[in-house]
C-alpha cells in the first residue's frame, strides 16, 4: 500500500538553528499547568512545512491541550513557541488565526443561522475588521474558489441552506472547507472522524490526504484504522509528554506504547 | 455581488433585511412567489401609507373641521413619541436579535440623548431673562432647584459649565449622539474585551442603568434631580406648544425612523451583519477564523447607543418634559418586551412591537369600561370590578411576555411570516425567514 515508510526526524537530530529554519511550528520546553496539574510538558516538538502528523495517545494525554497551545487558546505556563523561526509572544487566538493557523474543533462548529455559502464567505482571508466587513463583497475569484472547495465535498447543492439543517457529516465537511478557504499554513484537526459514517470517514481521509502538500496538518485521532489510512508520521503523547515519534508501524511495535494503551 | 441584480433579487434584498434571503452571487435567484412578494410589499406600504399619508390627512381634516372629524394633535403627538420608541426597539434588536447580547441599558442611552435635548430646551424655556452673575441664562427648572450652599445668595448661583454646550441646538444634537456613543464605547471596550457574555452582560448593563438613574436623581448633580428637565417652550425658535411644530416633529421622527431602519438593513444585509449573527451563533469559532469579536461588539453597541440617543432627542420635545423616570430599569425591560413581541432577529418586528405594545399600554393604563353594556344589569358592587383600571396593566405586560415566549417565539414578525407562507402554500419558512431548500435546487 505505501511506497515509502513515513518517517519522523527527531528534532534532536538537528541543530537548534536548523530546527528554527526548517520547522513551521517549533515548541521548546512548553509546559501547561492547570491549578498545579501538569497537562502538557513537551521538551521538543517540531513540524515541517506541509507535513502531515497524527497525534495519538490515551485519554487525558494532552492532545487537545497541545492544539490549544499551538492555536493560542491556552497560554503556555512557560516555554517558547516559534512560528517560521520567529518567536511568538502570547498571541491571542484570533491573531494566531491571522498568522495562518486554522483550527477544527472536535464537535463541528459552524454558524447555524447562516447558509453554507455565507459561512464560507466569513472564512475568506483578509476581511477581518469592522469596516472591511461592512463593505466586503465577494468577488468572482473568491466565488469560484468557494464553489470549487464546496464541490469537492459535494456541498454545492446545499449552498443556500442554513447550516443548521445540515447533517453531522456535512457540518464536519463545511468546517473543514472553511479552514481550507482561509488558506492557513497549519491546520489543526481535532478528531475529524468522530461520529462519522464509514463512507464519510473515507471521504474525510481522502480530503486530508489531498491537503497534505498544501498545508501542514496536525490530526488528533483515536480511530487507529483512520490513522493507518493517513499513513503519516505519528506522535504519541502520554501523560502530557511525548512518548515516541515515528511511523505507525514503528510506534505500534514500541513496547512502551503498548504498555501505555493496555497497561492500566 | 458580481452582476447587476434581477428584479427578483432586488426584491429579495428588501425582504426584511434577513441576509439569508440575500441570493448568493451568480446563484439562481430563489423563487419567491408573486403573491407572497406582493403581500410583503403591501406590509411595508401599509405602514408608510398610514404613517406618512393617512395620519397627516386625518390631522388636517381635524384642523379644517375644527375637531369634528379626524384626529387631534395630541394623537399625532402620541404617535410621534411611539415612533421614537420604535427607534429604541430597533437599536436593541441590533444587539439582542442579531448579535445575541441582551442589553438592559437602552433606557440609559435613550435618556442621555433625551437629557442633551432637554438641556437645550430648558435653556430656552420659562420666563427668560434670569441671568447669572456671569451673564449666562439660567434654565428655569435648574434655578428653582438650585442647591444653594450656606452663605450663597441667588446671585451666586451659576449655570454649571456642563450645561453651557447645550445652549445651541447643533451642539446639543451633536453631543446627544456623541455622549451615548462614547459612553457605550467605553463600557463596551472593557466589558467585551474581558469577554463578559450572556446573562452576566444583561445583569451588568442593568446595574449600570440603575447606577445612572441614581446619579441623575441627585440634586447635587445639578441636572434638576427627580423633577427632571421641565419648562420647554421653544425649539430652534419655533414655539413648542404650537400644533404645527408638534406636527413637524412627528414628520421628522417618522423620516428619521425610516432612515434608521434603512441603516439597520444596510448593516444587517452586509457581511458585517453576518459577522454579528456569527457572534450570536458561535463566538469561539469566529475567533479562530481570525476575527476579533469584541471590536464588532463594541461597534454595534456604540451604534445602538447612538440610535437610542437619537430617539431620546426626538422624544424629549414631544413629551415636553424629561425626567429620570425615563431611565428606570423597568423602561429598559419594556424595550425588551417590545422587541420580543415584535420578533427579534427581524427589523420590521421591533418597530411593530413597539407601536403595538405602546398603543395597548396607552389604552390600558387608563380607566376603561369594556363591559359598559352590563352597567345596570349587574349589581353595582360587581360592576366596579369589571371596570378596567390602570393597576391591571403590569399584569397584561407580563402575560404578553409569557405568551410570546411560550407560544410565539418569532413574535409578530414570525406570525406574519407564517400567515404569508401559509397563504402562499409553498416552502416552509423557519424562524429567521430563511427558506428550506426546494427539491429542484439540489
Amino acid at each position: 500500500m505505501n511506497k515509502t515508510q513515513p518517517t519522523v526526524t527527531s528534532p534532536r537530530a538537528l541543530t537548534r538553528e536548523n530546527r528554527l529554519n526548517s520547522y513551521l511550528i517549533y515548541l521548546e520546553d512548553i509546559v501547561v499547568e492547570f491549578d498545579g496539574f501538569r497537562a502538557l510538558d513537551i521538551d521538543l516538538f517540531g513540524l515541517h512545512f506541509n507535513e502531515l502528523r497524527v497525534v495519538i495517545g490515551p485519554n487525558g494525554a494532552g492532545k487537545t491541550t497541545l492544539c490549544d497551545v499551538i492555536s493560542g487558546k491556552t497560554p503556555a505556563t512557560r516555554g517558547r513557541k516559534f512560528w517560521k523561526g520567529i518567536k511568538l509572544a502570547d498571541q491571542s487566538d484570533s491573531e494566531m488565526a491571522r498568522l495562518g493557523i486554522g483550527r477544527k474543533f472536535q464537535t463541528p462548529t459552524v454558524f447555524d443561522s447562516l447558509t453554507v455559502y455565507e459561512n464560507m464567505e466569513l472564512a475568506l482571508p483578509g476581511t477581518h475588521h469592522v469596516w472591511q466587513t461592512l463593505r466586503g463583497q465577494t468577488n468572482v475569484t473568491e466565488d469560484e474558489r468557494i464553489l470549487e472547495i464546496l464541490e469537492r465535498v459535494s456541498l454545492t447543492g446545499s449552498r443556500d441552506v442554513p447550516s443548521r439543517f445540515l447533517s453531522h457529516g456535512q457540518r464536519q465537511s463545511l468546517e473543514l472547507c472553511m479552514l481550507i478557504l482561509a488558506g492557513p499554513d497549519l491546520l489543526l484537526v481535532d478528531e475529524p472522524a468522530a461520529g462519522l459514517t464509514d463512507e464519510e470517514t473515507d471521504l474525510m481521509a481522502d480530503l486530508l490526504l489531498e491537503l497534505r502538500g498544501q498545508h501542514a496538518i496536525i490530526v488528533i485521532e483515536h480511530d487507529m484504522e483512520f490513522v493507518r489510512r493517513l499513513d503519516s508520521g505519528v506522535t504519541v503523547l502520554h501523560e502530557g509528554k511525548i512518548m515516541t515519534e515515528g511511523s505507525m508501524e514503528e510506534v505500534q511495535q514500541n513496547p512502551e506504547v503498548v504498555e501505555a494503551y493496555l497497561g492500566r | 455581488m458580481t452582476g447587476p441584480l434581477t428584479e427578483d433579487e432586488v426584491d429579495l434584498l428588501a425582504a426584511d433585511g434577513t441576509p439569508s434571503l440575500r441570493p448568493s452571487p451568480r446563484g439562481r435567484p430563489s423563487r419567491v412567489g408573486g403573491w407572497r412578494r406582493r403581500i410583503r410589499r403591501w406590509g411595508y406600504g401599509t405602514f408608510l401609507l398610514t404613517a406618512a399619508v393617512v395620519i397627516p390627512a386625518l390631522y388636517w381634516i381635524g384642523v379644517w373641521t375644527d375637531g369634528a372629524f379626524g384626529i387631534s394633535i395630541e394623537t399625532v403627538n402620541m404617535l410621534g413619541r411611539y415612533l421614537a420608541l420604535a427607534m429604541v426597539a430597533l437599536s436593541l434588536d441590533l444587539l439582542w436579535g442579531y448579535t445575541g447580547m441582551l442589553c438592559l441599558c437602552q433606557s440609559f442611552f435613550f435618556s442621555l440623548g433625551g437629557y442633551a435635548m432637554g438641556m437645550y430646551l430648558a435653556h430656552h424655556g420659562g420666563e427668560g431673562g434670569r441671568l447669572d452673575s456671569q451673564g449666562w441664562n439660567i434654565p428655569a427648572c435648574l434655578y428653582y432647584l438650585y442647591p444653594y450652599k450656606v452663605g450663597e445668595v441667588p446671585e451666586d448661583a451659576l449655570t454649571p459649565w456642563f450645561w453651557k454646550p447645550f445652549y445651541w441646538l447643533p451642539s446639543a444634537v451633536g453631543l446627544g449622539l456623541l455622549i451615548p456613543g462614547l459612553v457605550a464605547l467605553v463600557i463596551g471596550f472593557f466589558v467585551f474585551r474581558s469577554r463578559v457574555r450572556g446573562v452576566f452582560f444583561a445583569v451588568l448593563t442593568q446595574a449600570i442603568t440603575l447606577a445612572a438613574w441614581l446619579v441623575f436623581c441627585m440634586n447635587d448633580m445639578k441636572l434638576c434631580g427627580t423633577n427632571g428637565l421641565t419648562r420647554f417652550d421653544q425649539i430652534g425658535g419655533f414655539p413648542l406648544y404650537d400644533d404645527t411644530t408638534q406636527f413637524a416633529l412627528y414628520l421628522i421622527t417618522l423620516a428619521l425612523l425610516v432612515g434608521i431602519y434603512l441603516l439597520c438593513r444596510l448593516i444587517v444585509g452586509s457581511r458585517l451583519g453576518r459577522v454579528l449573527m456569527a457572534i450570536r451563533d458561535n463566538e469561539t469559532r469566529l475567533r479562530f477564523a481570525g476575527y476579533k469579536p469584541y471590536t464588532f461588539k463594541v461597534f454595534v453597541f456604540s451604534l445602538s447607543a447612538m440610535i437610542a440617543g437619537l430617539a431620546g432627542m426626538l422624544y424629549a420635545p414631544q413629551m415636553k418634559i424629561f425626567t429620570p423616570t425615563n431611565m428606570e430599569v423597568k423602561e429598559s425591560i419594556e424595550v425588551v418586551v417590545w422587541v420580543a413581541v415584535g420578533g427579534r432577529g427581524t427589523l420590521t418586528g421591533p418597530v411593530a412591537g413597539a407601536l403595538v405594545v405602546n398603543l395597548l399600554k396607552n389604552k390600558l393604563t387608563s380607566q376603561q369600561e369594556f363591559f359598559w353594556f352590563l352597567e345596570g344589569w349587574v349589581p353595582e358592587s360587581l360592576y366596579t370590578y369589571l371596570v378596567w383600571k390602570q393597576a391591571y396593566w403590569p399584569f397584561v405586560l407580563g402575560a404578553l411576555f409569557i405568551v410570546v415566549v411560550r407560544l410565539l417565539p418569532g413574535g409578530l414578525a414570525g406570525l406574519w411570516r407564517s400567515v404569508v407562507s401559509v397563504s402562499e402554500g409553498s416552502a416552509a419558512v423557519n424562524q429567521y425567514g430563511t427558506r428550506r431548500p426546494e427539491g429542484d435546487r439540489q
